[in-house]
């Protein structure tokens, strides 16, 4: 039950969650880390009732999540402090988001699938569309289980990160030991 | 890597491992571990798994996105190739989307051809499974590759009884047609540019085959759609779906077509053609169930319960109005004919026909008309080659069927020169406002008009018909309620039409047919949208440029 309150209230605010983040919060590295913290959070809260107001519930534990942790690290936002009535102005922005219609969702699905590497991509497609597994995957296109599964698991981070609104920009870590592995197989 | 993103990571192996056949009750057990341990792990696991089965929707985009399996990678040079792979992606897209454009690609590998004659009837089973019968003077090519299984429908009516396979899309190219298959039976049948599809079970997909023309319609079990050029129209009829199939069985249903139209559907299947003689005898009306193939008893019945003359010589049989016994024959609709057809009230008897009855033919009743309303009636001109209104005739007016309102419409139109027609005026009432605007609408959707030989191109014309709307399987013929005259009757308005750029397209249109008072009511409308828009409103209008 918490499961499906998650995704059906929460998840289709991530947008609107995200742009406050960044809004309010200086270090763009940490925005991730304070998303998964205000989720968190906002899952604690909601075990023992569910919120009636899931917006407002967590913006609120967002906007507290951030006043702590400006307050940890000693880097109080102007902006911050007077932001109390933002959360009113944010309505606005994910009502609209929220009433993606399924057309809407199949053009993103397709925008975040568009712009992923077009080996990732091609995994992804034949996955999703095809339904390959991992090891049939490997074996249509010659390349190893390792780098498939990698592929995926990329593949699908990006493109559910641009689902929920975000840029779908796969973060690779670009280590030695990465690329010749990939190179070898 | 941070903390969420570590998380992240870990989520999304399990979500990709839970798809793996390999998946075990173990593994279960082992993931709602990992779930329990913390917050922080469920909702990126449920972040993830959501989204990703959000992403399901990409299955539904079909063959043409999918980028080609050929590409390879270095890694070493990973920008500069990306870019090179991702233009080679962008025209493999172009090429897949040729195969519409290209009906021949013989040089395919596993291209196969099949075709039927005259009268034929066959069934082929494709290497996947599917299943297609093919009807009288058809050719088709099949492709069937691991990815996309395409068909080709050159030229008639086919059967398609599409096997599922996961991922393997199967794409019918009829013309002007795309229809992509989600599953499903149904038919398509082509006639140069026109194409019927008729879904029995299951879901379809139609759309303009040009590229960028991009008109989808899905297409879901007991509809019909019938396109023409860049019409698509669909109406939600089962009992037209079985029509349209009715073919499977060896049999043509006709219901209230002209005979010029029944023998035209005759021709397609027998060697020995029917030629209609005289254009009187081409507009009688026939409704019924015939065997396709034998149009020797079709003869007879024409013959016996229409009371036509029907000749066999050299392979042909031509058929005329029988012209001794005029007075005395039954003769079915046509206005031209109730003038000379005095009898009994009532008409003929009505043969019994039940579904799968062979020859069954049910012979309209015509109103007998009082002589007084006869003589306001158009004269014999009224219907001329009513070639083709069976295609009006498939598309019943549901709500006119569902109100069970049937009748004669007089219409007149007329035409510009592109053969469109133009504007619609009632001539002659149903008995049924609503009929007799829809059957104006229709025919202004629907119909296009070949120019009579010898006339200028650019001449404007007007056209007579009546369309005569019959409920199939009507329960009895109660006393017909006599038409009314024209004049009595509150006259329906007329229809005008316009074509109106579709919004959104450079070089689309689109017909939209309102009566006058609506057409007018709507420009003032948008003319008061723009005024308030200026500033010029009606109200608080001031200065030199109000009124």
């Amino acid at each position: 039950m918490l499961n499906a309150w998650f995704c059906r209230e929460v998840l289709p605010l991530e947008r609107a969650l995200t742009n406050f983040i960044q809004r309010n919060w200086r270090v763009a590295s940490d925005v991730k880390d304070l998303r998964q913290d205000i989720y968190e959070r906002a899952l604690a809260g909601a075990r023992t009732e569910l919120p009636s107001h899931t917006r407002r519930y967590l913006f609120t534990v967002a906007r507290n999540h951030l006043i702590n942790g400006a307050k940890r690290a000693q880097v109080v936002s102007i902006e911050l402090v007077a932001d109390m009535s933002a959360l009113e102005l944010e309505e606005h922005d994910f009502e609209a988001e929220r009433h993606l219609s399924a057309r809407d969702e199949l053009r993103r699905a397709q925008v975040g699938l568009d712009q992923l590497p077009p080996r990732c991509r091609e995994v992804v497609w034949l996955r999703k569309v095809e339904g390959l597994t991992t090891r049939e995957t490997a074996e249509r296109l010659g390349i190893g289980l390792d780098t498939v599964e990698k592929q995926i698991t990329q593949g699908m981070r990006a493109l559910v990160d641009f689902m929920l609104g975000g840029n779908g920009k796969i973060r690779r870590p670009v280590t030695g030991r990465d690329r010749s592995r990939s190179e070898l197989r | 890597m941070s903390r969420a993103e570590r998380t992240e990571d870990l989520a999304s192996q399990w979500v990709m491992r839970r798809e793996e056949p390999s998946w075990s009750p173990a593994d279960q057990a082992e993931l709602d571990e990992w779930l329990s341990q913390s917050d922080a792990n469920k909702v990126a696991y449920w972040r993830l798994d959501h989204g990703w089965r959000e992403a399901d929707r990409i299955a539904s985009l079909g063959a043409p996105l999918r980028p080609a399996s050929t590409m390879r990678l270095g890694l070493t040079s990973w920008k500069p190739l990306a870019l090179a792979a991702a233009v080679l992606a962008a025209f493999t897209i172009f090429l897949l989307q040729l195969p519409g454009l290209l009906p021949g690609g013989s040089a395919q590998a596993g291209m196969e051809r099949f075709e039927t004659p005259i009268g034929g009837h066959k069934l082929v089973t494709l290497v996947d499974g599917s299943r297609i019968e093919l009807n009288t003077q058809t050719a088709i090519q099949a492709s069937v590759d691991d990815r996309v299984r395409s068909v080709w429908l050159q030229r008639g009516e086919a059967f398609f009884s599409v096997a599922k396979h996961q991922g393997q899309k199967f794409v019918i190219y009829a013309g002007p047609r795309t229809v992509t298959v989600l599953g499903t039976k149904f038919s398509v049948r082509r006639s140069g540019n026109d194409v019927v599809v008729a879904v029995l079970e299951g879901r379809v997909q139609v759309e303009t085959s040009q590229a960028g023309a991009g008109q989808k319609s899905t297409l879901t079990s007991g509809e019909v759609a019938i396109a023409r050029d860049r019409e698509t129209l669909i109406a939600q009829s089962p009992s037209a779906v079985q029509q349209q199939l009715a073919w499977r069985a060896g049999m043509l249903e006709l219901e209230g077509t002209t005979l010029a139209a029944a023998a035209a559907q005759f021709n397609r299947y027998n060697p020995k053609q029917l030629v209609i003689e005289d254009p009187e005898a081409a507009r009688t009306i026939i409704a019924g169930s015939f065997v396709a193939r034998n149009v020797d008893a079709f003869a007879r019945l024409l013959e016996d319960a229409y009371g036509l003359d029907a000749n066999d010589s050299a392979g042909r049989i031509i058929v005329s109005s029988r012209r001794l016994a005029n007075a005395t024959s039954p003769k079915s609709l046509g206005i031209g004919s109730i003038q000379s057809a005095p009898r009994s009230q009532g008409g003929i008897a009505r043969q019994p026909c039940e579904a799968g009855h062979r020859n069954c033919a049910l012979i309209p009743l015509s109103p007998p008309l009082p002589q007084t309303q006869v003589a306001m009636l158009p004269d014999k001109k009224a219907i001329q080659d009513a070639n083709n209104w069976d295609v009006i005739h498939k598309l019943y007016p549901p709500r006119a069927l569902a109100a069970r309102e049937e009748g004669l419409v007089g219409f007149m139109v007329e035409i510009e020169s592109s053969g469109s027609p133009t504007r619609c005026k009632i001539t002659h009432t149903s008995g049924h406002p609503l009929l007799d605007l829809e059957t104006c609408q229709l025919i202004m959707m629907h119909a296009t008009f070949n120019r009579p030989a010898g006339s200028s191109p650019s001449q404007k014309r007007s056209y007579e018909g009546v369309v005569n709307w019959k409920l199939p399987n009507a329960p009895q013929i109660a006393a017909p309620v006599p038409p009314k005259a024209i004049a009595e009757t509150t006259a329906p308005e007329q229809l005008v039409c316009k074509r109106i750029p579709r919004t959104g397209s450079i070089a689309g249109f689109e017909r939209k047919c309102m009566s006058k008072s609506d057409w007018e009511r709507a420009s003032s409308e948008s003319r008061t949208l723009w005024d308030q828009l200026q500033g010029i409103g009606s109200e608080g209008c001031e200065g030199p440029q109000c009124k």
